[in-house]
């Protein structure tokens, strides 16, 4: 079930809120929640559920243990690593395995002795990247003492399978919105009404009427990307920024809207990536409940700012790019970033001197760069397009491209130059809630006009 | 990292819910509107409503009449330049089937099958059924647009419209239809739907079941964004919904997808064809009607060697002649339209005289007026017309 679709603004939503504020009690909400997790889940193919559940299961007793053996170090150790090796199976399994294999297999015939290894078609659970790093954070934190483990099934069984940023994050930790969990049988249905909405019009606005806008001219486009021209790619993939960006934060607006109607604050997860100057700044910004996360759970693990601090970012950088997708171009657009880290660290003095909308728009453009690695299927797409991009090339036009162009222009300076939706302060003046009904029936009328698209980052 | 603040009060989201829910009224109140107002052509208002009390999947005793419609694979596409515009009159009689003039007298012959059988595209004295009528100068049933074609829907069919002593059902077998088998359900006849149907069977019947169905205002809606995707401001995402080719006059051509795609049907579909008609010619013969199968090409078997690129795949007449041995050697009367449409596009491409509409999945009325003549110069040579089988009077 998607955010955009009318099953879930006109049947999903309203049953999962008017029930929610009907049950009182802390426990009602938590069972409510989490059915309201699996429903929303299942709709896309309940099998998985059962997946969820084994792994919710496993990170609850784990956090039970730690509690029981609070002085045993080493039970509590043995109840940090089985779910995270369990989580991390799991993972690997349905999102890596059978890219493993395939590279056993390329890499071994590039070796000029071709291994046989079997061609598995595993279908990837969705969602399972955001859920899976919900439940390690939750063992991790709990095991260094960050958080006290819960003694509520249902509580912790609602944290992981709640709707809002069950499919595609933001990535929450339990500490962030366990005191909203545990207030959840006080919280004033009122409190966050408003914002919760603005949210969640801004961000269904940013889905709606602009990423998909934007991809309905770039994906027939990169369609035949070897016609494009040098000025039509970087079209196409400056248009990609817009969209991947409009996409992923809307859709994170979404989650932390639908969370403060329910009385829950989800985290920021974008705070204007492209306004960044320089590409430490870029990931403070940019999916900063990943960024933290592999910040907190293997940057700061592996040694930090502290010792061989180049190796740990490129280690951490191909790690953030492997956990988007079993595929090189993500590893690849994770080593990019991580050379550009490394420069910038190298570089810092000198680059800090510049002047601001410099830095900014060059900054802007290296992430452009990387974006091809992003969206390509394959390595040899990416270079294509890359070549393209540097070396000057005829080419077909781009069919929409005068639209794009304007659609582009907008939304840059939209990114650009304008605040952010937490940077707002969601109090609207009549004329701007007429406005903003408007964009909210335009976005309605444009879910009607067609089947709702899925978000970027679902395939994550 | 950054959290919600709070603030009171509720008028902002408020009214988001109301627009919302003016979403939901304006959906619901057009569904009281008529599709006669948004559709391109007659299909989708005439099934809308469908009655389970009527073997028809169109509703009883309506007429629609556009004179602007055009073809399914244009509005799929969304190719405004490949309309072509005709006027459709759609008419259906108390059963659901499309005949326009009460006939008096007991018809001889009923055309069962499809949407080619029922005319899509082609106005009520275009059918195969009119042409039939005309040839034979004899009333012919059109009761295309069977809901479900079964040996008992043919018998109660024959019954229901009083076919003559000696009348003769026409059963359509489409080329893309899979081939039908004793004892095999019915494409959709699945546990699943019996049980869906049961349960939702009295929502989706009749007026309900139309009101549910679709709605208007995303039809609306639709059409809109189909403007908008004109391939100038934004590429027409429905593109993809068919194939465009060019034939070799220089004139484009749509063609379903499906119908592009070689259907893999097993190597025993024509034998177990046979069978199915042969057993259906028996039942038939126990009510003295006599049973003729026609065989009907998809548009890509008849204009896929008349595109000016090589096709990706071969045009299907192997099985269909295969298709139609099977029944030869059953006994069972088969005209196999293949290579008589095969023909006439070809004579008739340099004077863009066409048997199918360029828009549309199916035949124009050169199309059916050939399938006609085609039938009832078998009917003669068979001895089909006039005489009862089995020596029934």
């Amino acid at each position: 079930m998607l955010f955009n679709s009318l099953p879930f603004l006109y049947g999903f939503l309203p049953i999962a809120y008017l029930v929610f504020w009907r049950l009182r009690s802390a426990s009602q909400r938590y069972v409510w929640l989490t059915i309201s997790g699996y429903v929303f889940y299942g709709a896309w193919d309940y099998r998985f559920c059962a997946l969820m559940a084994f792994s919710t299961c496993v990170s609850y007793l784990a956090g039970l243990g730690m509690l029981l053996w609070d002085a045993n170090e080493s039970r509590r150790r043995l109840c940090l690593v089985v779910p995270v090796v369990t989580d991390l199976a799991l993972l690997g399994f349905f999102k890596y395995a059978g890219f493993t294999l395939e590279s056993v297999r390329w890499l071994t015939t590039l070796a000029g002795h071709p291994l046989r290894v079997p061609t598995l078609n595993i279908i990837l659970p969705i969602g399972i990247s955001f859920y899976t790093f919900h439940t390690i954070s939750y063992v991790v934190d709990s095991y260094r003492r960050v958080i006290v483990p819960t003694r509520k099934f249902w509580e912790f069984s609602c944290y992981v399978s709640l709707f809002c940023q069950l499919v595609a994050g933001p990535i929450v930790r339990f500490r962030q919105i366990e005191a909203d969990l545990n207030n959840i049988e006080r919280v004033d249905r009122r409190a966050y009404w408003n914002r919760g909405w603005s949210f969640f019009v801004m961000g269904l606005a940013k889905k709606v009427i602009l990423a998909d806008t934007i991809a309905s001219v770039i994906d027939p486009a990169l369609g035949h990307y070897r016609g494009l021209s040098t000025v039509s790619v970087w079209l196409v993939m400056i248009g990609y920024a817009s969209q991947i960006y409009f996409d992923f934060s809307g859709y994170s607006d979404m989650a932390v809207g639908l969370g403060a109607l329910f009385g829950l604050r989800i985290p920021q997860n974008f705070n204007s990536p492209y306004k960044a100057t320089d590409p430490s700044s870029f990931w403070q910004r940019w999916h900063i409940s990943l960024s933290t996360c592999m910040r907190d759970y293997v940057y700061i693990p592996l040694g930090g700012n502290r010792r061989s601090e180049y190796r740990n970012l490129v280690l951490t950088m191909l790690l953030a790019g492997a956990w988007h997708g079993a595929n090189w171009t993500f590893i690849a657009w994770g080593a990019y970033h991580g050379a550009l880290l490394i420069t910038y660290r190298l570089a810092r003095k000198r680059w800090d001197t510049l002047p601001e909308s410099l830095r900014r728009a060059a900054m802007f453009i290296f992430v452009v760069v990387g974006w091809v690695f992003f969206r390509a299927t394959s390595l040899s797409m990416a270079a294509t397009i890359l070549r393209h991009m540097f070396v000057p090339t005829d080419g077909v036009p781009v069919v929409g491209a005068g639209t794009l162009a304007a659609m582009v222009l907008f939304t840059i300076a939209i990114a650009m130059g304008t605040k952010n939706t937490f940077e707002i302060d969601h109090r609207w003046s009549p004329p701007m809630t007429a406005a903003l009904a408007s964009v909210f029936a335009v976005s309605l009328a444009l879910i009607y006009s067609t089947n709702s698209s899925p978000f970027l980052y679902f395939q994550f | 990292m950054k959290t919600l603040a709070r603030m009171d009060g509720s008028w902002f989201g408020i009214s988001i819910v109301l627009v919302g829910l003016f979403g939901l009224l304006a959906d619901t109140l057009s569904r009281f509107v008529s599709y006669d107002r948004v559709g391109f052509r007659a299909w989708e208002t005439m099934t809308r409503v469908q009655p389970s009390s009527t073997l028809s999947v169109f509703e009883p005793k309506r007429t629609y009449v556009n004179d602007a419609a055009y073809g399914d694979l244009a509005a799929l596409g969304n190719m405004r330049d490949v309309r072509v515009l005709r006027r459709e009159a759609f008419t259906t009689d108390s059963l659901g089937f499309r005949n326009a003039v009460p006939e008096g007298s007991r018809p001889v012959a009923v055309t069962i099958g499809t949407s080619f059988i029922a005319g899509s595209g082609l106005s009520d004295d275009e059918t195969l059924a009119r042409r039939l009528s005309a040839l034979l100068g004899d009333h012919v049933y059109n009761a295309g647009g069977v809901r479900t074609l079964t040996e008992q829907t043919v018998d109660t069919l024959c019954e229901s419209i009083d076919l003559k002593n000696g009348g003769t059902a026409v059963i359509e077998y489409f080329e893309r239809a899979e081939p039908p088998a004793l004892g095999k359900p019915p494409a959709g006849d699945t546990l699943g739907r019996a049980v869906f149907d049961r349960i939702l069977g009295p929502l989706r019947s009749a007026e309900l079941g139309g009101w549910l169905r679709s709605s208007p205002l995303r039809i609306f809606l639709a059409t809109q964004r189909k403007a908008i995707e004109n391939g100038i401001l934004l590429p027409n995402s429905y593109g993809r919904n068919v194939i465009r080719k060019d034939l070799v006059n220089g004139d484009p051509m749509l063609f379903f997808p499906e119908d592009y795609a070689r259907p893999g049907w097993p190597a025993d579909a024509p034998r177990r064809a046979a069978e199915y008609f042969q057993s259906l010619r028996s039942r038939l013969a126990k009510r003295h009607a006599r049973l003729f199968v026609v065989i009907i090409p998809t548009k890509y078997t008849v204009y896929g060697s008349l595109l000016r690129e090589t096709a990706d795949t071969a045009p299907n007449v192997e099985f269909l002649e295969q298709m139609q041995a099977a029944l030869v050697d059953a006994g069972v009367p088969v005209a196999n339209l293949t290579r008589t449409m095969q023909q006439a596009a070809r004579e008739g491409l340099a004077r863009r005289d066409y048997v199918y509409w360029r828009d549309d999945t199916h035949w124009n009325p050169t199309g059916v007026s050939l399938a006609a003549a085609q039938i009832a110069l078998q009917w003669r040579g068979l001895g089909l017309l006039g005489n009862s089988p089995g020596g029934a009077p």
